[in-house]
């Protein structure tokens, strides 16, 4: 007991004991408290008492943050995954790409592509995105008379298409002089063997370019001047194959869409 | 009549019964305490229920060495003081200098006056200084304690102590000034 209490203190502390608090209300506050017995044990604070503001707002936000992580992890594991199947498709293996056939014109008239100076400058500038161009299967497609094409069922022989689409077709095609060896046909195994062997280095390919007649891939990205022969066949996207990442990046360096096809049932 | 121990192992097993049981039966006099440091019936209320959910929750901390009742009082005054605290704002300086109130006092005369208007005066009090007068004279406190509880310095709670028995004085005097005339009237 405290001996500093004065006489006002000891009149509270005895009226205090003296005094009868209302207890009406006990049913009243039992219901409450039986509601927040009933309750969900996370749920009561919502419920009953006060002064949970904050507990509220961490509990939303904790809501609101783990789905955002999962959208955003959703996202990202997307994204990487496009990413990374571009870069395969692009770097790894050679795959079936489209190109719009006026866009030939534009390989034929650019200047031979030097190894050893894209060597040397290996980040290449940030030019203006190249006009995509994109190979659609046109079924509103018009005949045209001046339209040039070759079938690979018939190789080397010229001959005026029937069908063609006209909205993309309108430069004259070049025509390939060379007659293709029926080894070099679309399906061949020789082909094949050909093909895996222009991946390496810039010597082989030359070798191997002056070796085949077969001028469907855009092969000549060393010193030659390239030349690309681009089948039109009815109603399909004009298809040429990409033969690996260097290529690529040339077409790119002089202005060509180059699109990864994901339809890689046309091969050559 | 139920056992005070059959009533606590009713509710070690969480049995509503029991817990009804318990709650009423604390009912009396911890809304006494409730009701110091609150304004109304419903706030008191609220203070009960917050700690009657402690003490069903952690009614298996009882070690029962001590009274069952003491206990829970002390959760219950824990618990207003906490609710207390979270409202209070105290001002931290050290006040030292303590003005001596010349005011005679002399407790016969308010014999007329009713215990509950009495204890009505503490609620008009301000909070803090209403916190502090109930910590020392009624709960029994010392100003050290006081001050470790509230994290305010001993000389604050002598402050807030001194305010509140001048401010009770002068209203108490008012109301049997008010008694007073009523009774001649």
């Amino acid at each position: 007991m405290q001996d500093n209490l004065n006489k006002l203190d000891i009149l509270f502390r005895q009226k205090d004991a003296e005094a009868e608090y209302d207890v009406t209300h006990i049913t009243d506050h039992w219901s409450q408290m039986e509601t927040v017995l009933n309750a969900k044990p996370w749920s009561f604070h919502f419920n009953y008492f006060k002064g949970t503001g904050f507990l509220k707002t961490i509990v939303i936000l904790g809501i609101l943050g783990y789905v955002g992580y999962i959208v955003f992890r959703n996202n990202h594991n997307s994204a990487t995954a496009r990413t990374m199947k571009i870069k395969q498709s692009m770097f790894d293996e050679p795959q079936p790409v489209t190109v719009e056939s006026d866009t030939v014109a534009k390989i034929n008239s650019a200047e031979p592509f030097n190894a050893e100076q894209f060597k040397r400058t290996k980040r290449l500038k940030k030019t203006k995105r190249p006009e995509t161009i994109r190979a659609t299967n046109n079924k509103t497609a018009i005949p045209t008379k001046e339209s040039v094409s070759y079938d690979k069922k018939s190789p080397g022989i010229e001959y005026k298409k029937k069908y063609i689409r006209a909205d993309s077709v309108k430069t004259t095609m070049p025509i390939r002089k060379n007659p293709i060896k029926a080894s070099n046909r679309a399906g061949s195994p020789i082909k094949r063997s050909k093909k895996s062997k222009m991946t390496g280095q810039a010597d082989h390919l030359k070798e191997n370019r002056s070796k085949s007649t077969r001028q469907y891939s855009v092969s000549s990205y060393d010193t030659l001047k390239p030349t690309i022969s681009i089948p039109v066949l009815e109603f399909r996207p004009v298809v040429v194959k990409a033969v690996d990442s260097e290529a690529s990046i040339y077409l790119r360096k002089i202005k060509i869409n180059v699109t990864p096809m994901r339809d890689t049932t046309i091969r050559w | 009549m139920i056992n005070e121990n059959d009533i606590i192992r009713g509710c070690l097993k969480a049995d509503r019964s029991s817990q009804e049981e318990l709650y009423k039966a604390c009912y009396v006099a911890m809304i006494r305490v409730c009701s110091r440091y609150s304004r109304n019936i419903n706030e008191a209320g609220i203070l009960y229920n917050e700690a009657m959910l402690k003490v069903f929750t952690n009614i298996r901390q009882f070690d029962g060495k001590g009274e069952f009742e003491a206990w829970v009082k002390r959760i219950v005054i824990n618990t207003c003081i906490d609710n207390c605290r979270k409202q209070a704002k105290f001002k931290h300086e050290e006040i030292e200098s303590l003005s001596n109130d010349p005011t005679t006092f002399n407790p016969e005369i308010y014999g007329i006056l009713s215990a509950k208007e009495i204890i009505a005066l503490i609620r008009d009090l301000p909070r803090n200084t209403a916190l502090v007068f109930n910590m020392f004279v009624l709960e029994g406190y010392t100003h050290e304690e006081i001050g470790k509880t509230l994290g305010i310095a001993k000389g604050t709670s002598k402050w807030h102590l001194n305010e509140a028995r001048r401010i009770l004085k002068i209203e108490l005097n008012k109301l049997v000034t008010i008694e007073n005339l009523s009774n001649a009237g």
